[in-house]
């Protein structure tokens, strides 16, 4: 006979085995990463090589200082070490996210105290859409889990070795990404709520809030010194050029958050937010509210990234469901519909139906849309590691600026890690000419300028652009050298210098 | 082990606490000296910021129809007659800051604080980056400060003839601006109100009938800005501003402000509050004010969660060590700055060549306005834009045209209309200038022509 707690843990692990199987299917099915992961997988490769993170890159934007948290990287690296990189990045990001339904499932239980409304939860975090991005490379991927076991150590603090589990995930987290900020302010707002409404909070949770504070601001000053000096508070828009300041901060989209979050998560677990800010009593509901409340005010003033707000909100709304999920059943049992024959069968049935609408079918969606190069586009940056100048800058759109460095290992022009870089909104306008502009002088005269050899145009820049090849290009100037999908183009000319 | 490490940091604890009166006018002396040791380090011998120049400039430029003008101009002046004036007068300067913190020692001492706090609150003065920039540039605000602790810490003494001297500094305040004469009033009101001390009444009077006077004569309301102002950057010192709070100063100072809230022995500091943030905002260089009120709640804020019993006792001893070593960081970061700051040697030798330029009245020198006083204290020309300048606003407007615009026939008649003959590029203008279009972009045409190259450092001669 399998008591329920037996029965509990292998839905657990089903649902776990079954998300990581299918991410994993799905992140082999699609031969290459996502776009941004191609800087991330140049600097495991050069930790595993030289022990050091390329901070000094000479192929971003032509060379620059580049500095990040490199927790992730070192992480990869040290797998990296016994399997090959492309293994690792395919399994390590898919691997930590499949992690989350666990977590999730501690988090939910330690609130409600209950499996099943737990197990529901655990469920509905494996389907977030936002997070089927199973062939993304990033630090996000250690960043969520191990918010969530911050989380769940933060709730649990009354116990010892929680608390070590917590300072650890937090110097980690640190260490691994600035959004930790969500994850500490958060927490703070939980306290200041609690005072507010006069709750009692634990004194550990105080002390290791603030420490917390204090580590992750000092970490910062250490990694972003520099960053800090020069930008000042506007580091906090990490640089990222006005014209295109909409794709990383929008404005709020309710639309948007109903697609990338899922239906049921986003609208119960709204609901469960406002209904928890004037009746909830339990500490750990209020911690979560915190974090929620927070999260969704600094993206409302742009302070954090809006995917990154909405993958965090995301997961805290899938723990909010159990909550709901267990107030609801009791309200349920005094009205009609427990009439129904087995309505206890019936309820879940109708919640999974509804949730494979609206969760798991769009994540499936979202995963297949992942923006990602060809296979032919690969050809063609591995063409140029062979056949070009190892000194030659070429020009290729924003997103393949870190394919370029990676797999071609030539500088380029531009690329999505924008600290640091002077003029950052004049040189993306430059880039923009680059593919847009009607005068071949105009763009001869930045090619100069830049001391730019090559032109790529790709499939992603055609679509980017909304063209077939820029409109200035002809065989004067500009020498066809490769032609595929891709396209990859010598400059030839020069303009001479005049006086205005 | 956690005993035995709170053991040792009481024990040193109470050695610097005991001995703070030896150790902490040290240990400003060498916060005060290391940002000019990087500098002559980097063979830069010149005083730090652009600002200092514009005190050594005003000092040179005392005669008896404006010596009532500045106190600190005044007794820079005096320095001006010696060899060596510019280092005099900073070695002055630095003095005060070193008086100033024996003065704060000896007020301090006459509050209920506790050993720990006075000591941490004199400890973090001393690391603040403002009280570091405000002593080692020469500021006439570390001659106010000075002044003002020195006036009080007489007013404090139960001797007579030291009480009586505190005529001398507060007679000397009001020939600041008017500001500094609001707030010595408000000071002495606040004790008058505290130790009903009939002896402020002469010297509330004296001051009132002076001020009077100062209103009369037009003084400024405040002294100032020497250098561009920027609300949001000036802020905080690890976030670059050169002579902002630091930022874990700042969130002890919420801790402090919380565990003090509505405790009635801490009402009469958070008074100040509504005064110096809106004069912040007003004047982003009269951060020292603020700083000083803050640095309270911080000590507070400090010694609270040093002296509060930790239910993890390592988190304790951890949040500690990373709140010094926080505060240390914003020192170093200011530190790090003030040795790199303007002027450079090779600034300094394109601005001589600068004078030897036959350049006649009413020609005038074009460049940034934070560049104006190395203009007129090194070339000893007329530069076109100065923070003084009662036409500020109107001339700063005309120079971000020039600044920007790409167009001959935008720049040239601004420049021409305002005699403007030679156009001084600094090498900070050339990193933050666009290359490809503005002024440096219409240097190409041939009304110009650069006579002087130094480094990065440009003169440009407009026919």
């Amino acid at each position: 006979m399998v008591t329920n707690e037996k029965r509990t843990k292998y839905f657990l692990l089903a649902i776990i085995i079954f998300t990581l199987m299918l991410r994993l299917i799905l992140a082999f099915s699609i031969s290459n990463f996502t776009y941004d992961s191609y800087f991330h997988l140049r600097q495991v490769e050069h930790i595993t090589s030289h022990g050091l993170p390329l901070y000094d890159d000479p192929l971003s934007y032509g060379g620059r200082t580049l500095i990040f948290l490199p927790a992730f990287h070192y992480l990869s690296a040290s797998l990296d070490l016994f399997l090959p990189l492309d293994l690792v990045a395919k399994l390590l990001p898919n691997i930590l996210l499949s992690l989350i339904p666990f977590l999730i499932f501690i988090i939910a239980k330690q609130i409600t105290k209950k499996n099943n409304p737990s197990l529901f939860a655990a469920f509905i975090s494996a389907f977030i859409p936002i997070l089927f991005q199973t062939n993304s490379f990033t630090p996000l991927s250690l960043f969520l889990p191990l918010s969530l076991l911050a989380i769940y150590s933060l709730m649990k603090i009354r116990e010892k070795k929680f608390n070590y589990i917590y300072i650890i995930s937090i110097l980690i987290l640190s260490l691994t990404s600035a959004a930790t900020a969500l994850l500490i302010i958060g927490t703070l707002f939980y306290l200041f709520l609690s005072k507010l409404e006069e709750k009692r909070t634990d004194k550990a949770e105080l002390e290791l809030a603030l420490f917390s504070l204090f580590l992750f601001i000092w970490t910062q000053f250490l990694f972003f010194k520099r960053t800090l000096i020069t930008e000042g508070p506007s580091f906090i828009w990490q640089n990222v050029p006005p014209q295109i300041m909409n794709q990383y901060f929008p404005n709020i989209s309710i639309l948007n958050s109903l697609i990338l979050i899922g239906v049921i998560p986003f609208l119960i677990g709204l609901y469960t937010i406002y209904r928890s800010l004037f009746e909830q009593k339990n500490k750990n509901v209020f911690l979560l509210l915190g974090l929620a409340i927070s999260t969704a005010f600094l993206a409302i003033i742009n302070f954090v990234e809006f995917r990154l707000a909405l993958m965090f909100f995301g997961l805290i709304l899938a723990i909010f469901f159990a909550q709901a999920y267990t107030s609801f059943t009791p309200y349920l049992q005094k009205t009609h519909f427990t009439k129904i024959k087995r309505w206890t069968t019936v309820l879940p049935i109708i919640i999974l139906i509804l949730f494979i609408i609206t969760s798991i079918i769009p994540s499936f969606t979202y995963a297949l849309q992942q923006q990602t190069p060809s296979d032919e586009d690969l050809k063609a940056f591995t063409w140029i590691k062979e056949n070009t100048n190892p000194q030659a800058t070429i020009i290729t759109s924003l997103s393949e600026g870190h394919l370029l460095a990676y797999t071609s290992q030539r500088k380029n022009f531009m690329d999505t890690q924008f600290s640091l870089i002077k003029d950052i909104d004049e040189r993306f306008s430059h880039l923009n000419s680059f593919f847009s502009t009607s005068y071949q002088t105009q763009a001869i005269s930045l090619f100069d300028r830049y001391n730019l050899h090559y032109l790529l145009v790709s499939p992603q820049s055609k679509s980017i652009y909304n063209l077939e090849l820029p409109p200035y290009i002809d065989q004067r100037c500009f020498e066809l050298l490769y032609s595929n999908t891709v396209h990859i183009y010598k400059v030839r000319c020069q303009l001479r210098p005049t006086k205005p | 082990m956690s005993t035995q490490t709170d053991k040792t940091i009481n024990t040193v604890l109470g050695h610097l606490i005991k001995y703070k009166s030896i150790y902490l006018p040290l240990f400003l002396i060498i916060t005060l000296s290391l940002p000019f040791l990087f500098r002559i380090l980097n063979h830069n011998y010149l005083l730090i910021s652009t600002s200092s120049y514009h005190s050594l400039y005003s000092a040179t430029q005392i005669n008896l129809s404006n010596f009532w003008q500045n106190p600190y101009h005044l007794i820079l002046h005096l320095f001006s007659y010696l060899p060596h004036f510019p280092y005099l007068a900073q070695i002055f300067t630095s003095l005060l800051g070193v008086l100033s913190l024996l003065l704060l020692n000896n007020i301090t001492k006459r509050f209920n604080l506790s050993l720990k706090e006075e000591f941490f609150l004199l400890l973090f003065i001393i690391l603040s980056p403002v009280f570091i920039f405000t002593f080692a540039t020469l500021s006439h605000h570390s001659l106010f400060i000075f002044l003002l602790l020195a006036g009080f810490s007489a007013l404090f003494s139960k001797n007579k003839f030291l009480k009586s001297l505190s005529y001398i500094p507060f007679f000397l305040i009001p020939f600041f601006d008017l500001f500094s004469s609001f707030l010595a009033l408000l000071l002495l009101a606040l004790y008058f109100y505290l130790k009903k001390d009939n002896y402020v009444k002469p010297l509330g009077i004296m001051i009132f009938l002076l001020t009077s006077l100062n209103l009369v004569l037009g003084k400024p309301f405040l002294l100032g800005p020497y250098l561009s102002q920027n609300i949001l950057f000036d802020l905080f010192s690890d976030l670059g501003g050169i002579f902002g709070l630091s930022l874990f100063a700042f969130l002890l100072a919420i801790i402090g402000l919380t565990i003090t809230w509505k405790k009635n022995k801490f009402y009469l500091t958070y008074f100040f509050l509504p005064f110096f943030i809106p004069l912040y905002i007003y004047q982003t260089s009269s951060l020292i004010y603020l700083n000083f009120i803050l640095l309270i709640f911080a000590t507070f804020g400090f010694v609270y969660l040093f002296n509060k019993e930790w239910k993890l006792q390592i988190i304790k001893n951890a949040t500690i060590f990373l709140l010094i070593l926080g505060i240390i960081f914003s020192t170093l970061t200011c530190i790090d700055r003030l040795s790199t700051l303007s002027p450079t040697p090779e600034l300094e030798e394109t601005l001589l060549a600068l004078k030897d330029q036959p350049i006649l009245t009413p020609d005038k020198i074009f460049s940034t306005t934070e560049n104006s006083y190395l203009i007129q204290y090194f070339s000893q020309k007329d530069p076109f834009l100065t923070f003084d300048d009662p036409l500020y606003d109107e001339k700063f407007y005309l120079s971000q045209e020039v600044l920007s615009s790409s167009y001959p026939s935008v720049s040239f008649p601004i420049l021409e209309r305002h005699h403007i003959s030679h156009i001084l590029i600094t090498e900070q203008m050339q990193n933050t200038l666009p290359h490809d279009q503005g002024l440096l972009f219409i240097f190409k045409n041939e009304r110009f022509k650069r006579i002087h190259l130094s480094e990065q450092n440009e003169i440009w001669e407009f026919n």
